[in-house]
């Protein structure tokens, strides 16, 4: 269902009054192209692209912020230590019933878990799932945000039904500032993207801040620190 | 240097006694000050209610009757934000290159008097005496359009006996807007309450700005109500002294 | 075509709605509580930033740019959008909008559609619309949800119900929603369980209704991608749950590439509710086989955008990112809120986009409904000079009434030419002045003017000031004088 002919006509008045309002000149279009990639080129760009934090440093950010908006984080180091935080967390939780994301490592996985890998589950499915475990794509450490990317972590609706969530994110996954983070997504940029940044809340009533409306309601975060 | 005083049209007529505080304070730091008589208006009504013909037409008046100025003092920072942020458009739109040449010469020329005193002169004690308790309202103009920062504050600080207490909510507009204090009076109305009642919470006898406009609409409402706080432009302050007190 | 713009055809000016407004208690304190919270928030954001300004430099650029080049991103956008398998329309204006959203609906037999948040189809009214025609929209996010429950209209661009306290919006609920049915006995006014309440009613659609409308923050030239940031988690839901999305969006809000998220991604949520990062940011283009809907539509609406394009100086009011910081910050607001405005837009950005979308054919009073204080521009991240469009629109609207018969004989006209001539001919002030002395005398208690014929609007609340006995040009001159004649004497 491509544009019908009442619609490409529509296109082209749209576009003739947006031209007629800048001044576009009607000849000349190699010439405006070129001075278009020019001007693109001279927009200032004098904000902070690249960290000045550790690695430690980083991540002991991003756990803070982490706290701020009420979402846990636990640090492992080493395949086992994350394996048995996972348990710890999903038993304390009463998570039985758990779906393990593609990009999940087998070795962070505990054994005693009932596994579901996403075989193209239903809605009604998703929602009976006790909780969803997931790695992840890049993190920033200055607003504690995990961002998720269908081709890695899985398609959005898994970490949207669900009610908990767990997200196991590497320490060299962690940046510190939003540019270097959409520097490192740049290869994914047509994928579907979801940025979280603490739990799902809204202040649309008196400006109170109440969590947990849409979306999983509780999230925890283990951080797999480099050996 | 030769100080111009621009006294603009409505302390001319309605606050006298600010230009003549202005005057005693430059006279006493040693400065020569003229009054040149064909000025009268630097035409902000005009512009900020969209007049802008007529604007243009004050703004040639000024330019014509500075032009050779050395640096002319404005006791009004809402003047000089027209002058500055209006004055370079208007004169573009009249497409005169000389205009716009003598616009553009004229500006740096042009200064608000806390500014005038504190940066261009680098005075911030001017021998002054009000044993009072003061608060200070920076009107918006100032604070944003002209970027004054501490300049008032400093000038006030060094005022003998003056006990300046800070302004609650200080950056809030109080109001007056010019036109907009009659054709949205209403609003106009409500947003002076609030500016009146962090007056009232400081407990000052005087509040003080650089604006006689903030300041007249201020007062409307001061007395309006009895609350007995004054109002009186940053200059009549500055102009006391044990000799010569400010009432 | 015809620009329609919600709310402006009913409105009034904005001085009689807002002595309306002012005298509504509740919804004073509401407004001036919520402003006040996120303005503090913001600034503390601000605060953190120490390249804020860097930023702002660069939003302003970035749009800039955009705006001038906005034909080639369009189109490039179109590509986009098309390669990842998506479909996109064309709308010239509001009702072009409807009708290619109806049939889009009509086309899967759907009756019911589930909406995030979106302005846009506020601006086009699309709800009333698509009820008429035979579909349900519900509402998503609490605030709209609140408000479309309640039949009432949004008073902010991103708190939409803020005007409405706690007890309000558990009235509305326990009118408006089957509450035994949910299992709810008795509903309280706690937040908490009012967002609860909201979560169960809801769920149940996110997992049943087949089509979904959006709108998008960022529209991305280079890609096709659309951006929707978003705090519940209800847009998620609408984005990728049901088989057919529909995205509605206006043509400025295209960014030229991936990259520039960087800067906007920064500025929206610090500005919008003074949090560094939304809760959820979703970024998605065309059709994923294996996630999200199978059928993805983008309406691309101008509904007099070309309008406020085609002047250079208004343009850029077309740099905004809906983030509401100058209504948080403009006093005049604070002390109205939304509704006095008369336009799905309110508040600074409002007062200078509302008149610009209908070529000043309505919303005339919105440019002066400002005191021009500057608060607006200074929050602005993409630093849009709202006082410097103010004005300019202020200009406009004055030639406007002046090439009309009657404009030109207003009293507003005739009293700036007035002031004018006196301004022109100094030689004449002083007997103005001395008519002024003489006229005010009888008018005088005290020293003020408590009430003057002619001026009631500011003696109404205000005392006047009385004119002095003498003026300063009056004092100068007699100095000169004495000065002369000690001169002569010396």
């Amino acid at each position: 269902m491509n544009s019908t002919s009442p619609n490409r006509s529509s296109k082209e008045a749209v576009l003739r009054r947006v031209k007629q309002a800048i001044d576009a000149p009607q000849s000349a279009l190699w010439g405006r192209e070129d001075r278009r990639q020019q001007e693109l080129q001279q927009i200032p760009r004098e904000f902070r692209t690249v960290g000045a934090l550790s690695s430690a440093e980083r991540v002991a950010l991003f756990r803070s912020r982490l706290d701020h908006y009420g979402a846990a984080s636990h640090l492992a180091t080493g395949a086992e230590e994350v394996r048995r935080i996972v348990q710890e967390l999903l038993r304390s939780q009463k998570k039985e019933t758990v779906l393990v994301a593609q990009d999940v490592q087998e070795d962070w996985i505990p054994r005693d878990i009932h596994l579901v890998r996403d075989s193209d589950l239903s809605y009604e499915q998703l929602d009976h799932l006790d909780g969803i475990i997931t790695g992840c794509t890049v993190a920033i450490a200055l607003t504690g945000t995990v961002i998720l990317s269908a081709r890695e972590d899985g398609r959005r609706a898994l970490t949207l039904v669900p009610d908990y969530e767990l997200c196991i994110v590497r320490e060299d996954q962690i940046v510190e500032l939003v540019p270097e983070a959409i520097q490192r997504l740049s290869s994914l940029k047509t994928t579907p993207l979801t940025f979280f940044s603490g739990p799902s809340a809204t202040v649309d009533i008196e400006m109170i801040r109440v969590k947990g409306v849409h979306g999983p309601r509780t999230l925890d975060i283990v951080i797999a620190m480099s050996e | 240097m030769i100080v111009s005083l621009f006294i603009t049209c409505y302390t001319d007529l309605m606050f006298p006694q600010t230009g003549r505080a202005v005057v005693k304070v430059l006279e006493r730091l040693g400065h020569n000050v003229e009054f040149r008589n064909s000025q009268t208006c630097c035409g902000q009504m005009h512009s900020n209610t969209g007049y802008a013909s007529e604007a243009t037409s004050l703004m040639r008046r000024f330019a014509g009757t500075f032009t050779d100025a050395e640096a002319v003092c404005v006791p009004s920072s809402s003047c000089v934000a027209t002058i500055r942020t209006q004055y370079p458009k208007l004169a573009a739109e009249t497409g005169n290159i000389a205009l716009m040449a003598q616009v553009e010469s004229l500006i740096p020329r042009v200064f608000e008097f806390s500014e005038f005193l504190t940066r261009h002169l680098g005075v911030d004690d001017v021998g002054a005496y009000y044993p009072h308790h003061v608060t200070y309202h920076p009107s918006c103009h100032g604070l944003r359009a002209l970027q004054l920062g501490d300049a008032p504050y400093r000038l006030l600080k060094n005022v003998r006996g003056l006990d300046l207490i800070d302004l609650p909510q200080k950056e809030d507009c109080c109001g007056f807007g010019g036109t907009f204090a009659v054709k949205n009076a209403d609003t106009s109305a409500a947003m002076l309450s609030d500016k009146v009642r962090s007056i009232l919470d400081t407990g000052a006898e005087l509040c003080v700005a650089t604006d006689n406009s903030c300041l007249m609409h201020i007062f409307g409402a001061l007395h309006r109500e009895r609350t007995g706080v004054k109002t009186a432009h940053i200059a009549e302050v500055l102009a006391a002294t044990e000799a010569e007190p400010f009432a | 075509m015809s620009i329609r713009i919600a709310q402006t055809k009913s409105a009034r000016p904005f001085p009689e709605a807002a002595r309306e407004a002012i005298q509504d208690t509740q919804l004073r304190h509401n407004v001036r509580r919520a402003t006040n919270t996120i303005r503090t928030k913001r600034a503390n954001m601000v605060a953190e930033m120490p390249d804020w300004q860097q930023l702002r430099e660069s939003g302003r650029a970035i749009k800039r740019h955009v705006l001038r080049y906005l034909d080639l991103y369009l189109e490039q956008f179109e590509q986009g959008v098309t390669r990842a398998g998506g479909h996109v329309h064309w709308a010239q204006d509001a009702d072009e909008a409807r009708q290619i959203i109806r049939d889009l609906i009509a086309q899967h037999n759907a009756h019911e559609v589930i909406k995030v948040k979106t302005m846009t189809s506020d601006e086009i009214e699309l709800n009333s619309y698509l009820q008429a025609n035979g579909i349900t929209p519900y509402e998503t996010d609490l605030a709209d949800l609140i408000i479309q429950l309640g039949e009432d209209y949004p008073s902010h661009i991103v708190v939409p119900a803020l005007h409405k306290n706690r007890a309000q919006i558990e009235q509305i609920f326990s009118k408006r929603m089957p509450l035994k049915e949910m299992g709810i006995d008795h509903l309280t006014s706690d937040p908490n369980a009012l967002a609860d309440t909201a979560r169960r009613y809801l769920r149940e659609r996110f997992l049943r209704v087949k089509v979904a409308i959006s709108g998008a923050n960022y529209a991305i030239a280079e890609t096709g991608s659309l951006v929707v940031v978003e705090s519940e988690g209800n847009g998620r839901m609408c984005l990728t749950l049901p088989d057919v999305l529909i995205s509605l969006v206006g043509i400025e809000k295209i960014i030229p590439s991936f990259q520039d998220l960087e800067v906007f991604l920064q500025m929206l949520a610090r500005s919008a509710t003074g949090e560094r990062m939304s809760p959820y940011t979703s970024v998605w283009t065309g059709v994923n086989p294996d996630d999200g809907p199978k059928e993805f539509h983008v309406v691309l609406l101008d509904n007099g955008r070309a309008n406020v394009l085609a002047d250079d100086q208004g343009r850029q009011a077309l740099h905004c990112i809906r983030c509401a910081a100058c209504l948080n910050a403009c006093p005049v607001y604070s002390h109205t809120g939304g509704h006095a405005y008369g336009s799905v837009y309110p508040g600074p950005i409002g007062a200078i986009l509302t008149p610009q979308l209908l070529e000043l054919n309505g919303a005339r009073s919105l440019p002066y409904a400002s005191s021009l204080c500057g608060a607006c521009y200074e929050a602005c991240p993409v630093m849009i000079n709202i006082p410097e469009v103010l004005i300019h629109l202020r200009t406009k609207v004055v030639q406007s009434e002046k090439d009309s018969l009657l404009g030109g004989l207003s009293i507003e006209n005739l009293a700036m030419k007035s002031a004018l001539h006196l301004f022109e001919h100094p030689e004449l002030l002083e007997s103005a002045y001395c008519l002024a002395r003489i006229g005010q005398g009888p008018l005088v208690e005290n020293g003020v003017l408590p009430y003057v014929p002619g001026m009631t609007q500011w003696t109404r609340t205000r005392d006047l000031v009385a004119v002095p006995p003498q003026s300063f040009r009056e004092w100068w001159r007699t100095r000169d004088s004495r000065n002369e004649s000690t001169r002569d004497a010396a």
